[in-house]
């Protein structure tokens, strides 16, 4: 049972005075069975709309989906809502736009059929209009935005693309600028080392200017100024005025010199010019006399910048002194080659290291070959006699290699003529003043001479054999006999032929003494050395002597075996001299000691006598050729001073001394020594 | 038997008193005067022990036979006696097995002859 207060009519009367705007339509022709004052002034309408259709009431909106929408509800039943839909409506006599939201519900019975449609609305036009308004203004700003966007994006691009560039521009820039940079610090650093440098060079410049070995001047201009002058220079003319002066003003002396000519041309065609120990008369000081002066020189001209020559470099070194010097040893070997000539001398000289052999022509003509034929070294010396050749060869290799002096005379075959010549040559090392050394000597022609020797040898050989031989034979009988005689009674014949051959031992000794002698006079002696006990060979002799000289006794102290490098016969002719020589001046029954001593690096033989002894003065007189001394004591003495010279020179050859002591009235001691 | 020696000497006086000597010294000598005899031949026929030349001067004729003879019989000592100064050192260069000095002792004369003599062998000359 509904419990109603209000009937339909006041329920529909309430109803319609509700704000909210409402409708209800019933049919297919939308009757407007009740309408709300709010729906009726939407409209724009009065309540006379109420029970007209839909359509009938409110025209214009007709072609306006709403009526479609209404009837399509009615159909179906399915309710329709829409928010903020557009309508347009006459209002206050004008066609507006409002817009609603609104919904048209079906309201169905119980059979599930559409009996009438709720209309409800909201005018929304004002928010509409805002929103409108405001969606407008979004569409004009999103527009606006789309198109600034678009512009922007375009702006963007460009600029991207822009800003691409420019990045690479940057990119670019910043290489390039690394790149300057870079080049600027290294102009900067090179800058700063080039000046540097250039400092150092300049001060280089200067120090070798003013140190440098040679004098450097520069002649400025056509005038030829002296513009610089380094001390080595101002030294070669020693205070004379030259900085700032024209050269002619300098150094007057020059001019009409060929010197000046040249400077000219080098200033003229900028050659340069080289001078080599050149002639230059000049004064040393101001006023001074002109000296003949040699220089090494360069001119140089100096280029302007235009390509011309403004000035002359002169580089400059006086070898005045060198040049005389050469000059002067040209001289004298240009004497000496003139006496080497005039001496009809032949020079040689072999290169130590190559061995080369240099003969001048004329001793090319020694050795028998013709004087522009090519002689090397074997020629020459297969040209010497065989028996020679080993020891010229032997000799000429001790000189280049032990520095020996080459002295030997030698007999040269000659090569085209087969004569015999016979040559002295003399040789030594010397040192060049390159560093090479050179075997170098002179020969000369000692054929004559040397004939005449062989000539005396000869003779003397002759002499001696002529001599000797009637000597033999007396000698010979008279051991004969006396070996016959010995045991005869009569005493004289028992001794006779022992005195006798003692006198023929005598003679002889003399012969040879003499023999010696005259081969020494002819020549050296040649002293054959061998190895041998010295201490035998005096004991030999001492004995020999014991049988000889029966007068004196010889004592010979023993000492050990002394071994000596000498010429054994010379040696023994020596201790024999110097005994015999005790013998002849020491009255019989004296004692004569003989010694031998090794010391060191000699050996000292001494014979003693107590014979006259010598005075003082004479002895070392008394080792010369022909000496005897004078006196009263020796004049009955036989013998010729002979002995003693020749023992002398023998014992000199050996590079040994000899030597007395004496006492007059008392004795002598003779010493010799030999190197061991 | 006694040694046999061939003597050459220049000087006959020499020559003479040589063989004597040598002769009472217990030797066969047989003396030659001078260096043009045939010694090959004679040597073949008396078979000496030791040959004796005279070595003058330059002695080239001593020379010349000493070749001779050693060429054929090189085991046969010859000697030479000299009046040069220096044979005591020249002889064994030259080619020569000893030296006589002249003037000579005559004691040294036997002396070096006997020297040379147990080498010869006669049987093998």
């Amino acid at each position: 049972m509904s419990f109603r207060k209000l009937n339909n009519d006041q329920l529909l009367h309430i109803l319609a005075l509700s704000k909210d705007a409402t409708a209800i339509y019933t049919g297919e022709e939308l009757i407007i069975e009740t309408a709300s004052d709010a729906m009726i002034a939407f409209w724009g309408k009065d309540r006379s709309v109420i029970g007209q259709s839909f359509i009938e009431a409110v025209p214009e909106l007709v072609g306006q989906p709403f009526f479609d929408l209404l009837r399509e509800v009615w159909r179906t039943g399915v309710t329709y809502e829409a928010i903020d839909t557009a309508a347009q409506l006459r209002v206050d006599g004008r066609l507006q736009w409002f817009y609603y939201d609104f919904i048209y519900r079906a309201i169905k019975n119980d059979k599930g059929e559409v009996y009438c449609i709720l209309h409800t609305a909201t005018d929304v036009t004002a928010r509409h209009l805002r929103i409108a308004e405001g969606l407008e203004r979004e569409q004009d700003l999103q527009e606006e935005l789309t198109a600034t966007n678009e512009e922007l994006k375009s702006a963007n691009e460009e600029a991207r693309q822009v800003n691409e560039a420019l990045s690479l521009s940057k990119s670019q820039l910043l290489r390039v600028n690394a790149e300057l940079e870079q080049r600027v610090s290294l102009r900067a650093s090179e800058l700063t080392t080039a000046q540097q440098d250039a400092v150092r060079q300049r001060d280089r410049m200067k120090r070798f200017f003013m140190q440098a070995p040679a004098g450097i001047c520069i002649l400025d201009g056509p005038e030829m100024v002296f513009e610089l002058i380094n001390p080595l220079y101002q030294q070669l003319f020693p205070g004379r005025e030259l900085l700032g002066k024209p050269i002619l003003e300098a150094l007057p002396e020059i001019k009409g010199a060929p010197i000046f000519a040249i400077l000219e041309d080098v200033y003229r065609t900028g050659k340069t010019f080289e001078g080599n120990e050149l002639l230059i008369p000049l004064a040393r000081v101001n006023d001074g006399p002109l000296e003949n002066r040699y220089f090494n020189f360069i001119y140089q001209a100096r280029q302007d910048e235009k390509g011309g020559y403004d000035g002359i470099l002169v580089f400059v070194i006086e070898v005045t002194e060198q040049v005389n010097t050469r000059k002067a040893i040209e001289r004298a070997k240009e004497s000496m080659q003139m006496a080497i000539d005039a001496a009809e001398l032949g020079a040689y000289h072999i290169n130590t290291t190559d061995r080369i052999f240099h003969p001048s022509p004329r001793l090319k003509e020694f050795f028998g070959f013709l004087p522009d034929e090519e002689v090397p070294y074997e020629a020459a010396i297969n040209q010497i006699h065989e028996d020679y050749r080993q020891a010229a060869a032997d000799l000429v290799e001790a000189a280049i290699t032990k520095g020996v002096r080459f002295d030997m005379e030698y007999p040269v075959v000659g090569h085209h003529d087969g004569r015999v010549r016979w040559v002295r040559g003399i040789g030594e090392v010397q040192h060049d003043t390159d560093g090479k050394s050179y075997f170098t000597g002179v020969l000369h022609e000692i054929t004559e001479r040397k004939q005449d020797e062989m000539r005396k040898n000869d003779f003397i050989g002759m002499v001696s054999h002529e001599l000797k031989t009637p000597l033999t034979s007396l000698s010979a009988i008279i051991q004969v006999a006396g070996s016959k005689l010995d045991g005869s009674p009569d005493p004289f014949l028992a001794g006779a032929m022992n005195k006798a051959n003692v006198q023929i031992k005598r003679m002889s000794n003399m012969i040879n003494g003499f023999l010696n002698i005259s081969r020494l006079e002819s020549g050296k002696i040649l002293i054959e050395k061998e190895r041998f006990d010295l201490e035998a060979l005096i004991r030999e002799i001492a004995d020999e002597s014991a049988v000889t000289a029966t007068a004196h006794p010889i004592r010979f102290e023993k000492c050990q075996p002394v071994m000596v490098n000498a010429d054994r016969d010379k040696i023994n002719s020596v201790v024999s001299n110097l005994i015999s020589n005790a013998v002849k001046y020491s009255p019989k029954g004296t004692t004569i000691q003989i010694s031998c001593q090794a010391q060191g690096n000699r050996v000292t033989v001494s014979v003693k006598d107590e014979g006259v002894g010598i005075k003082p003065e004479d002895t070392v007189k008394i080792f010369d050729r022909y000496y005897r001394v004078e006196g009263s004591r020796t004049k009955h003495i036989s013998g010729f001073g002979i002995g003693l010279y020749l023992s002398a020179e023998i014992v000199r050859r050996h590079d040994g001394e000899i030597w007395v002591e004496s006492v007059p009235e008392q004795g002598s001691t003779f010493y010799f020594s030999l190197p061991l | 038997m006694q040694p046999t020696i061939i003597v050459q000497e220049t000087d006959s006086d020499v020559l003479d008193i040589i063989t004597y000597a040598l002769g009472e010294g217990g030797f066969d000598v047989y003396p030659l005067l001078t260096c043009e005899e045939d010694f090959l031949d004679i040597i073949e026929k008396t078979r000496p022990h030791v040959v004796m030349l005279d070595f003058k001067l330059k002695g080239e004729e001593a020379m010349r036979v000493l070749q001779e003879i050693k060429a054929k019989y090189p085991h046969l000592p010859v000697i030479a006696s000299s009046c040069n100064f220096n044979i005591n050192t020249a002889y064994n260069r030259l080619g020569f097995d000893d030296y006589i000095p002249k003037p000579f002792d005559l004691e040294a004369l036997y002396f070096t002859l006997r020297k040379h003599i147990p080498n010869a062998r006669p049987d093998l000359v």
